[in-house]
């Protein structure tokens, strides 16, 4: 398709050549459509057109109890359903005054981290494969596998977890389940170390990412960039450390920053965050292993909840700031629920990344935000 | 947040369930005070995290939730529009992140924000027609039935 036209030096007719990558295109972890305008090989703008995966959660919710609805809120962002569980289950629980026993805490806790990890590590597979590179994806994937192992032993399932409950969670974590967490933890660092020495200095890997894609501190609040994105920038703002919610108040951990803010600056602390996890959980793991107590809140009956008001959670997902937004009218269905999540931000910035690069970037700074398209789309 | 309340009209203070306080505003202010927020010392909004819209079916309310890192707190602001003519300004020249927002909330609730350019159907495809989260907009596909 021919678009604009410019006359170039020699007086000849130049025209931008209009390409559309997507929408089934295997580096956008979802159905995401770019049409772009190339001078060349030099991209001169984006238009990224979303909505192939819109579900209608929103809507969804309306038309279904409190208890209905929750079993589809792991869909919201299918990698990290521990996250968007939390995040819908922590919005009732306000707007309905329920307590969380403090053990249901630190097992959500434990599991929020372990996910983390799960969904940092799948991006980093693929992140890599997009770059050309094919052996990371199977030593990110083998540490993957033994924590969905975990997950499945624990909630038969491998993604949608459908673990949460209103006031805690389905099922204690028996002790064999807490000494299979504590042997992954126990060698995962030494994998995370297998990782840098394969990338972190690899001459390839830093040529297609040091110094591409930079997003500036000032750009990323304007376009309200949230998580491992904004802290790559030189931000510290973490929610887990900002606000915190379930027991993270009493977890001892680090904020990981970095300030080039470049693809390679989002790589590096994306890995210092899955060793932060590493470190949460241990302390989880640790609590839950000589602390006894209820796992849920049995008092509530999640039949009867009826809330009224609005109530908000702040949740640190790994792809940025997760919100869920209940808005309850007193009956048994929720008036209005609405998500705010990091990706659909992410996306936005996508023509302001990618102006004058060249066209084999594109999936290189893409990637490096961590987009995943059922987040965006809803 | 003194100066604040002073300087703008504030229909209302509603207090929410996690403990946050929405401000209520005139919607031709809105725009203005996010300005305010955004740059005044005392309060120095970092981001506009989210927009929202929720359909009261006279009224459409429209939520800004900003937050502030120099003060570690959100700020929500709100504002009904008519549900006959919901039209506001748009805030893409305060914050960009509006955009999207802003076509989301015109693709599913059908508000027109003035000042938007490029304004267009962000998760409905194109030929779509109604607004699918209004509380009228009804579904008459038969494999829905059930959804009620």
């Amino acid at each position: 398709m021919l678009a604009a036209k410019t006359k170039d030096w020699f007086g000849m007719t130049k025209e931008l050549l209009k390409i559309n990558i997507g929408l089934q295109h295997p580096s956008t972890h979802g159905v995401l459509r770019l049409i772009t305008e190339l001078d060349g090989e030099t991209v001169k703008s984006v238009e990224p057109v979303i909505g192939y995966l819109h579900r209608g959660m929103e809507k969804l919710a309306e038309s279904r109890t409190y208890l209905q609805y929750l079993p589809m809120v792991d869909r919201v962002d299918y990698l990290s359903g521990f996250f968007c569980q939390e995040a819908f289950c922590s919005a009732v629980e306000k707007l309905s005054d329920i307590e969380v026993p403090e053990r249901a805490k630190y097992i959500r806790c434990l599991l929020m981290e372990l996910n983390r990890i799960t969904s940092h590590l799948l991006w980093l597979g693929t992140y890599l494969m997009d770059l050309g590179a094919s052996s990371p994806i199977f030593y990110a994937f083998r540490e993957r596998e033994m924590i969905l192992r975990i997950f499945e032993n624990l909630t038969g399932q491998r993604m949608m977890y459908n673990f949460h409950v209103f006031g805690g969670v389905k099922r204690d974590l028996s002790a064999e389940i807490l000494d299979e967490i504590e042997k992954f933890l126990e060698i995962f660092p030494e994998k995370i170390k297998e990782y840098e020495s394969i990338l972190t200095d690899n001459p390839i890997f830093l040529s297609r990412t040091k110094g591409l894609g930079i997003l500036t501190k000032n750009v990323a609040l304007n376009y309200s960039i949230t998580g491992a994105n904004l802290r790559a920038s030189g931000l510290n703002t973490d929610f887990r450390k900002q606000k915190p919610y379930l027991v993270y108040d009493k977890l001892d951990f680090e904020v990981s920053t970095e300030t080039a803010g470049d693809c390679y600056a989002r790589y590096l602390v994306r890995i210092a965050e899955m060793k932060q996890s590493q470190r949460i959980a241990a302390q989880c793991v640790d609590y839950l292993k000589n602390n006894s107590g209820e796992f849920k809140n049995s008092s509530v009956n999640p039949l009867a909840i009826k809330p009224q008001g609005e109530a908000s959670s702040f949740v640190e997902a790994p792809r940025g700031l997760m919100i869920c937004t209940v808005t309850a009218d007193g009956s048994e269905k929720p008036y209005r629920v609405k998500w705010r999540t990091g990706s659909f931000y992410s996306v936005q910035i996508l023509p302001e990344l990618l102006k004058d690069r060249n066209f084999a970037d594109i999936m290189a700074i893409f990637g490096s935000l961590d987009v995943i398209l059922s987040e965006v789309d809803r | 947040m003194e100066n604040f309340t002073e300087k703008f009209n504030i229909i209302d203070k509603i207090e929410q369930k996690d403990g946050s306080i929405k401000y209520v505003l005139p919607k031709n202010e809105v725009k203005n005070c996010i300005f305010h927020l955004k740059n005044s010392a005392e309060f120095s909004a970092d981001m506009l995290l989210s927009i929202r819209a929720v359909d009261w079916v006279e009224k459409i309310e429209l939520v800004y939730l900003l937050y502030s890192s120099k003060l570690n707190d959100f700020i929500t602001i709100s504002t009904m529009l008519e549900a006959s003519n919901p039209v506001t300004d748009s805030v893409i020249s305060v914050f960009k992140s509006a955009a999207f927002d802003e076509c989301e909330i015109f693709d599913l609730f059908g508000v027109g924000f003035d000042g938007h350019e490029g304004m267009k159907r962000l998760l409905m495809p194109e030929f779509y027609v109604g607004n699918p989260l209004l509380k009228n907009a009804c579904c008459k596909d038969e494999r829905l039935v059930w959804n009620d």
